[in-house]
Order: C-alpha cells, then sequence, then structure tokens
C-alpha cells in the first residue's frame, strides 16, 4: 500500500477506534464542569487531580475528553449522510442511465437544480426548519448530495451501457433490474467508493460549518464545530480551544481524502477526469 | 453555437425556476409565520389579518403562482424583520459578497495556475511536494478555522491586518485568502494534473523536436490546451466560493449577503433567505453558462455533443 494510502487508513482508524472506546479512554467525562479550572491551558492539572491533557473550556469542561466523543458525532453524521445520499443518488443515476429520455433529462434537470443553490445556505435553511439534531443534519445533507451521486452514477452509466456485456443480458431477455444490479452496479462500485470517501470529508467540513453557525449538532452534544463555535468568542486569550478541533477536523477531512486518492489510484489514473 | 446558447439559457430557467420552487417549499415546511412575527400576546383577529396581510390566507397553488410571477419582476416581498422590500436590502450587500470572491477567486487563480505549472514542470521535486502539501490542507481546511487562525496570528498577534469590518483594502486581505484558500488546492491539482497531462503528448514532443524555444511550447501549445478542464473548474468553484462567504462573512464580520443570509435565517426572515438564495442562485447559473459557452468556444468538440 502507498504511503498516502497508509496514513489515510490510519487516521480513519483512529478516529473509529476512539469513537467506540470513548468512555474508557477519555480522561474526563466530556460534559463534567469544573468552573474553578475554566479556560486552564493545555497540561494544566485538574481540580480533582488528572491532567487537562488539552486545556479546559469556559465551564472547564475537558478538550481532550471532547475531541475524543465529538469522533462519534463526525462519524455518525458523515457516515449516515453520505449512506443516505448514495442510496438516493445512486438508483436515481441509474434510472436516468437506463431508463428513457425523459427520465434522464428529468433526472438532470434536478441535480442541476440542485447543485446550483450554495449547499451551505440550504442546509442552514433546512437546519433551522427542522431544528438542531444529528438526524437532520444527515437530512439536510442528503437532501443535496444525492445529486453528486446520482450525476458521477449517469456518468459512469453511459458508458457501461454500450458495453457488450450489457447489451448482451438486453438481447438474452434478462430483466433491467437484474442486469442492472448483478452486472452493471459491481462495475461501479470503485469509482462510486471515491466519491464516497470525498463526500464523506465534505460531511464533516459541512457539519462543522453548519455546527460553527450554531445550527449543526445540538449544544449538549460534544461536537468539533460547536467546539469551534465556543473557541470563537476566546480566540485572544485561549488558542487551545480552536486549534484543538479544528486539527481534529482538518485531519479526518485529509484521512478520508488520502483513502479515496488511494482507491482512486488503485482502480485506474485515467478516472481523474470524472471523479474530480 | 446559437441553438448550444438558447439551449443553454433554457436550462437557466428551469434552474432558476426550479431553485425558487424548493425555496417556496422550504417557506411552507417553516410553517405557520405569525407565530414568529407576532408577540406571544397577540389576538387571533390580529394573526388572521397578518397572514391576510402576507398573503398567506390564500390557496397555496395561487400563492405558489404569485410568488413565482412577482419573482420574475424582482418582488420577493417584503422583509419581515425589517419591513421593506427583501431584494433591494440584497442587492446593497451583494457588492460587497462579490468584491470578497473574486477577490478570493483572483487570489486563488494567480497563485495555483504557476504553482500548478511549476509543480507540473518540476515533478517529483521539492516544488512539486510542496505543491500538492498546500493541496492537501487547503482542501482539508474547514474554511472558517483558516479564518480563525489568521485573524489569531495575523491581526491579534502581528497586528498586521484588521480582523474585521469593511474599511479599506487591508481589510479585505484576510477574508479574500481564508475563502480563496480550498479553491486555490482544487485548482493548482487540476492545473497540475492538465498540464502532465497536456505535455506528455505527442504534438509537444514534436514541437520539441523542432527546436521550438521552451516557454513557447510552455504556453502556446501546453497551457492552451491544458485551459480546458481548468477553465471549467474555476466555473464551479464560484458556487463554493459564495457558499463558503457565507462563513468567511460571519467569521470577519464582512457586510455581504452571506451574514445577511445567516443573520435572516436565524430571525426566520424568509423573504430576505429566498432573495439571497435567488440572487446567489442567478449569479452562479449564469457564471456558469459563461464558462460552459467559454469551453465550448475553447474546444469545438463539446458544442457538438
Amino acid at each position: 500500500m502507498s504511503k498516502k494510502g497508509l496514513v489515510g487508513f490510519g487516521i480513519l482508524f483512529l478516529v473509529i477506534v476512539a469513537a467506540i472506546t470513548a468512555p474508557w479512554i477519555s480522561p474526563f467525562d466530556p460534559n463534567a464542569q469544573d468552573i474553578i479550572n475554566s479556560l486552564a491551558a493545555p497540561l494544566a492539572e485538574g481540580s480533582e487531580g488528572g491532567i487537562h491533557l488539552l486545556g479546559t473550556d469556559r465551564l472547564g469542561q475537558d478538550v481532550m475528553s471532547r475531541i475524543i466523543y465529538g469522533t462519534r458525532v463526525s462519524l455518525t453524521v458523515a457516515f449516515g449522510a453520505v449512506g443516505v445520499s448514495a442510496l438516493i443518488g445512486i438508483p436515481l443515476g441509474l434510472a436516468a442511465g437506463f431508463m428513457n429520455r425523459s427520465i434522464e433529462s428529468l433526472v438532470l434537470v434536478a441535480t442541476d437544480i440542485v447543485l446550483s443553490i450554495p449547499f451551505i445556505l440550504l442546509a442552514l435553511v433546512l437546519m433551522s426548519v427542522l431544528g438542531a439534531s444529528l438526524t437532520n443534519l444527515i437530512i439536510a445533507f442528503a437532501v443535496v448530495r444525492w445529486a453528486q451521486f446520482a450525476r458521477v452514477t449517469y456518468s459512469l452509466s453511459l458508458e457501461l451501457r454500450e458495453k457488450e456485456y450489457v447489451l448482451s443480458c438486453k438481447a438474452a431477455g434478462i430483466s433491467l433490474p437484474r442486469t442492472l444490479a448483478v452486472h452493471v452496479l459491481p462495475n461501479m462500485v470503485g469509482p462510486l467508493m471515491v466519491v464516497a470517501t470525498l463526500e464523506l470529508a465534505y460531511a464533516i467540513l459541512m457539519e462543522s460549518g453548519l455546527s460553527f453557525l450554531g445550527l449543526g449538532a445540538p449544544p449538549e452534544t460534544p461536537s468539533w464545530g460547536g467546539m469551534l463555535q465556543e473557541g470563537r468568542n476566546e480566540l485572544d486569550t485561549a488558542w487551545w480551544l480552536t486549534a484543538a478541533p479544528g486539527i481534529a477536523i482538518m485531519a479526518t477531512a485529509i484521512g478520508y481524502n488520502f483513502v479515496g486518492d488511494w482507491i482512486r489510484d488503485r482502480l485506474d489514473p485515467r478516472l481523474q477526469g470524472v471523479l474530480r | 453555437m446559437l441553438t448550444y446558447l438558447a439551449r443553454r439559457s433554457l436550462l437557466v430557467i428551469v434552474t432558476i425556476t426550479g431553485v425558487m420552487t424548493i425555496l417556496f417549499g422550504l417557506q411552507k415546511l417553516a410553517g405557520d409565520p405569525t407565530i414568529f412575527l407576532l408577540p406571544p400576546e397577540a389576538t387571533e383577529t390580529e394573526r388572521l389579518n397578518l397572514l391576510r396581510q402576507l398573503g398567506l390566507d390564500r390557496p397555496l397553488i395561487i400563492q405558489y403562482i404569485s410568488f413565482l410571477t412577482n419573482a420574475a419582476t424582482g418582488n420577493i416581498g417584503l422583509s419581515w424583520k425589517y419591513n421593506q422590500p427583501a431584494l433591494p436590502i440584497v442587492l446593497e450587500a451583494f457588492p460587497a459578497t462579490i468584491l470578497l470572491a473574486t477577490s478570493a477567486l483572483a487570489f486563488s487563480i494567480l497563485t495555483a495556475v504557476p504553482l500548478g505549472i511549476l509543480a507540473a514542470l518540476r515533478r517529483d521535486t521539492w516544488v512539486d511536494t510542496f505543491a500538492s502539501g498546500i493541496a492537501v490542507i487547503g482542501q482539508a481546511m474547514p474554511v472558517y478555522w483558516s479564518g480563525l487562525l489568521f485573524i489569531l496570528l495575523f491581526s491579534t498577534t502581528l497586528r498586521w491586518l484588521p480582523s474585521m469590518g469593511s474599511e479599506g483594502w487591508l481589510a479585505l486581505i484576510l477574508p479574500a485568502i481564508t475563502l480563496g484558500l480550498n479553491t486555490m488546492a482544487r485548482i493548482m491539482r487540476i492545473t497540475r494534473s492538465s498540464m502532465l497531462d497536456v505535455l506528455g503528448q505527442d504534438y509537444v514532443r514534436t514541437v520539441r523536436a523542432k527546436g521550438i524555444p521552451e516557454y513557447t511550447i510552455l504556453f502556446k501549445h501546453g497551457l492552451r490546451n491544458a485551459a480546458v478542464p481548468i477553465v471549467a473548474l474555476i466555473g464551479l468553484q464560484l458556487g463554493g466560493l459564495l457558499g463558503g462567504a457565507v462563513l468567511i462573512e460571519t467569521v470577519f464580520s464582512w457586510p455581504g449577503v452571506g451574514r445577511l443570509a445567516v443573520n435572516a435565517v436565524y430571525s426566520r426572515d424568509f423573504p430576505l433567505v429566498q432573495s439571497v438564495a435567488l440572487m446567489v442562485t442567478i449569479t452562479f447559473s449564469l457564471v456558469n453558462m459563461f464558462v460552459d459557452v467559454l469551453c465550448a468556444m475553447l474546444n469545438p468538440q463539446i458544442r457538438l455533443n
């Protein structure tokens, strides 16, 4: 495996392990407040023992523990959002590629419409209407990003539908759903995985962006974006509140991007044009 | 070319109508606005009066049609918060956003294209490594976070640049660079791979064998042929830039439509949100149409498809 791939998988492995083992590896309860130790610098000692490796926030909550618990929000939202987007987008992309012309243009126009509204603006409105929760974050993402999956699936379909093995399925009288499930989809898995990893990176950036605007994860859930938002008010005095969650978000996004690059290089370097 | 233009314009109109429909749906999804607009002690009559005043007592389909026809004449209705026409409020804030987005775009093109070309020419040297390092970080950094870091470094610590407001050119530097970072990373990646692709072609080997000077090869034969994917990507990036402006304007207190939209969302001022979304979508669609036409001019093959 390439160096990039190793780093990417390494980061994601760490994030997943942290999310699963959060209650055991966190030095403190992420929501335990320690007002005497408000805004303690990194490596400060807690008032009831223990070291605040990454310092504390205004309420004296341990930043390290909140970062560790934040992996849960990050993973849930990213995989939930991308999973739902794929479940909607891929069938629609297939329908556009393999069914009649009117369905084709309907799906294509719909993707054009959805992708021409700035995503963050639409998500912002949706979140304000639906209310801040993890499920709604997933919905807000999927409402727009299915179009990305549909678009890529469609452009892959254009190529595959001319292939001999697909044409011979038709000649042999094999039903369209069966052809798609058995012969077409397996040949799209690789490129679609690349899209999925890029979307995962996009999802965590968006989640944190919306949380930063106060319309993402609910305030009581420790999330990286929410931590950044709180840290913004203490930018002059407590830099660690801004640095720590930002690095966590960036590292995770790099992890997803590297895994995506690795899959793409493994598949075929020529795919770079299609899978930007 | 003319049919291409006509078809492309039709798509813009369909897109904008579609966007308006989504915005209308969102407003309906948000439920009864009088709950937010009136004080809790308001009577039922006051509530019904307001509904009638806003035209929300009519059947849904009538509301939808009048929403679309009014929008076509530039009338989105009154901002619920400011109680004046919403579109002019947005138009007033729009130049600030355009200034920010174009500065960001200029910054990213001016840094990314030379760096991308250099990385392609000096492949696998430290220049290439440096460029791809910047690309990796630029694509993975949350935009508002890099903004906060810049404020911390250049405003709070070094005190070189202002961290907020829009007074003078100095105030533009930090928000524009922050907003442009992500775009810069993307443009650089595509410039590098597109240049590598073109420079490996047979015709480049042929002109080189003819003894044509290296810079002529680079600009006339290389960059010109590598330009289509770069130009296409730049067009797509504008949507990202206008969206990123929502976050950046909030971080830097920049008086554009992004910040306006965020505040309008907080106060559930739907006509204002709709006006911002409409203006941004129109801009994005028109720029993309322009870019598509430009690409069709650069590469005749596209026109035939």
